[in-house]
């Protein structure tokens, strides 16, 4: 974000110049096409559903108006599971960000070492990350299968349990599956970055510290870690926002149930519009989650800024 | 994982302690980890959709078919529409690329280059799009497009996929756009080239890169949506991909034959992308993070 923030103080710099040409007509045609779709179907739905949510509007008077005060926010309140849903959604950001990182993080460190073939096996380890959220849910949905799924066939045959476990519909242990199954598909993003971030670490550094008869440990505890720490920390954030946003696999492998045990926020509020239901109530259920948002942005920008400001 | 072992002695010609065996030994065991688990499940599905109804689901399980099954491939294309669905997920991405880039190209070059007195509210209001969350909006969306009368029409999730991809482009393309000098136009407009001619002709072949960047993560993310199409398709001869293996997945006795067939299928095109341009996902990710 502060990159792209230079890119545009860069060109609008120059823009007083020659260069800077002032064709209004022209300008008005170029920025139409873009201004008008997002207006349209980003913001106005974004302000519409602040007022939805203080309007009574169902699925059977679907374009009412009629204000009924904080009664969307009750009915919400007392919807069974809501206390689970945020539970879940701490529960699902931490273990899905948590896990993406340490393995991730791991990952990147193994792959520092060069070795034939590293392109190819970068190609599939990497690879889950290009895929639909969705369908590999639905990979994860079979492996973790009650009945005939492998991954209870593998664990018996180990020992490590002696009868079939239903992974997906026993609350408190489905939830940390859809997990796994995320952590597969973001370790890679965690992977990529903190490659990127490692190479950024001055090589002199190591040297000189091997000199001085520095062990691996002490390296990285000195070394590398405070020069990759405002990468990793903004990366952290910024996929906690995003991992908050991505619902999907909750779609395939449980659609937050069985009696929402798996329900987050997100999921919760695409899964009732799809139902068809109380539109008043699912747009505050979406202005909580926006202030919610607000906030977890605002922490993002205060730290990135904090953090830059500290190097 | 021999193989891995040995270009690695080859490449550290130090004295070989016990030490650095058992490291290495477990540097190879540890990546070899790795590479099961990425691979598993896409193994697992393959297997699944290659056994006959009654093997897949035997306990204990079976881990190869006693005789391999291709009939799920064949129903899934012959009797589940397959193709249709296909077509379809590709005419939607596609679509949805193209217009991202087009209207993208025209609103970054804009921003990069014209001189006008709403320049940082533009640009603000682009921006702090990318704090609203997705889900936001979805209540009033669904209610605009069922007052045009347009649920269950391909159209829609187009506009919207479209509408929610242009944001974070605009902002990826302005990069583009900065790094070509200014002094490339200046010549054009000395020459007497009017602006749409040298964005045309001069400006936009040089940010060619970058628009080929945008369509690729944007066909990425259209391929891979599932909540908007979800949503807005309820018939058989407009669902999109996940659509129809959306709707294979709410039924009580989940065929599992078809639907890894179907699902490892509709992957394809991704992993087949992935596999081609991975040093360029690879690098955009990178740099978007070390240069943030």
């Amino acid at each position: 974000m502060q990159n792209q923030l230079k890119d545009f103080k860069k060109s609008f710099g120059g823009a007083g110049r020659a260069s800077g040409k002032s064709n209004y007509p022209l300008i008005a045609l170029f920025l139409l096409p873009s201004v008008l779709l997002v207006g349209v179907f980003v913001y106005y739905p974004a302000i519409r559903g602040i007022f939805m949510a203080f309007q009574d509007v169902k699925s059977y008077n679907m374009f009412s108006t009629e204000w009924c005060g904080l009664d969307n926010f009750r009915t919400l309140f007392k919807t069974a599971g809501y206390v689970t849903q945020w539970k879940n959604t701490f529960i699902w950001m931490i273990g899905c960000v948590g896990g993406e990182l340490i393995l991730g993080f791991g990952l990147a460190l193994l792959l520092q070492k060069s070795f034939k073939g590293k392109g190819l096996y970068e190609g599939i380890v990497y690879m889950p990350w290009a895929l639909s959220g969705f369908m590999v849910g639905i990979m994860w949905k079979w492996i973790f299968n009650g009945s005939g799924g492998v991954l209870n066939d593998l664990l018996m045959r180990l020992g490590i349990i002696s009868a079939p476990v239903n992974w997906l519909t026993t609350p408190g242990l489905n939830l940390n599956a859809i997990i796994v199954a995320k952590v597969w598909t973001g370790l890679a993003f965690f992977a990529i970055i903190s490659s990127a971030a490692l190479k950024t670490v001055p090589r002199e550094l190591y040297e000189s510290a091997e000199l001085d008869g520095a062990n691996a440990f002490q390296k990285f505890r000195n070394i590398t870690l405070p020069g990759i720490k405002t990468i990793m920390l903004m990366t952290i954030l910024l996929r906690a926002i995003q991992t908050f946003g991505s619902p999907d696999l909750i779609y395939s492998m449980t659609q937050g149930g069985p009696a929402n045990s798996s329900q987050i926020v997100t999921s919760f509020i695409y899964l009732n519009v799809m139902k068809g239901g109380d539109y008043g109530m699912i747009s505050a259920a979406s202005l909580i989650m926006w202030v919610f948002i607000m906030v977890c942005s605002a922490i993002y920008i205060k730290a990135t800024n904090a953090l830059k400001a500290g190097d | 994982m021999n193989t891995a072992a040995k270009p690695i002695s080859a490449v550290y010609k130090k004295k070989v302690t016990p030490k650095k065996v058992v490291g290495k030994t477990l540097w190879v065991l540890v990546l070899a980890a790795f590479l099961v688990f990425s691979l598993f499940p896409f193994v697992w599905m393959f297997i699944t959709s290659i056994k006959d109804s009654k093997e897949i689901f035997t306990f204990p399980v079976q881990y190869w078919p006693s005789e391999v099954y291709w009939g799920n491939y064949i129903e899934v294309i012959t009797e589940g529409n397959f193709f249709t669905y296909f077509i379809n997920s590709a005419v939607m991405s596609i679509s949805v690329a193209v217009l991202v880039a087009i209207i993208v190209a025209m609103a970054s070059y804009v921003l990069s280059r014209m001189h006008f007195k709403f320049k940082p509210a533009v640009f603000a209001f682009f921006m702090m799009t990318q704090m609203l969350p997705a889900a936001s909006g979805v209540a009033p969306v669904y209610q605009l497009m069922s007052r045009l009368g347009m649920i269950d029409n391909m159209l829609t999730v187009i506009i919207i996929l479209t509408a929610s991809n242009i944001s974070f482009n605009v902002i990826l393309l302005l990069g583009f756009y900065s790094s070509v000098p200014k002094e490339v136009e200046e010549a054009a407009y000395v020459d007497g080239a009017s602006e749409t001619t040298t964005f045309i002709k001069i400006v936009l072949p040089l940010v060619i890169p970058g628009v080929m960047t945008v369509m690729i993560m944007t066909f990425l993310a259209a391929w891979n949506d599932v909540v908007t199409s979800v949503l807005y398709i309820n018939s058989r001869d407009k669902m999109t991909l996940p659509v129809a293996i959306y709707s294979m997945i709410g039924k009580y006795n989940i065929a599992w034959g078809s639907l890894s067939a179907s699902t490892l299928m509709a992957m394809l095109p991704a992993v087949v992308l992935f596999a081609f341009l991975k040093n360029f996902f690879v690098e955009n990710l990178a740099a978007g993070a070390v240069k943030g």
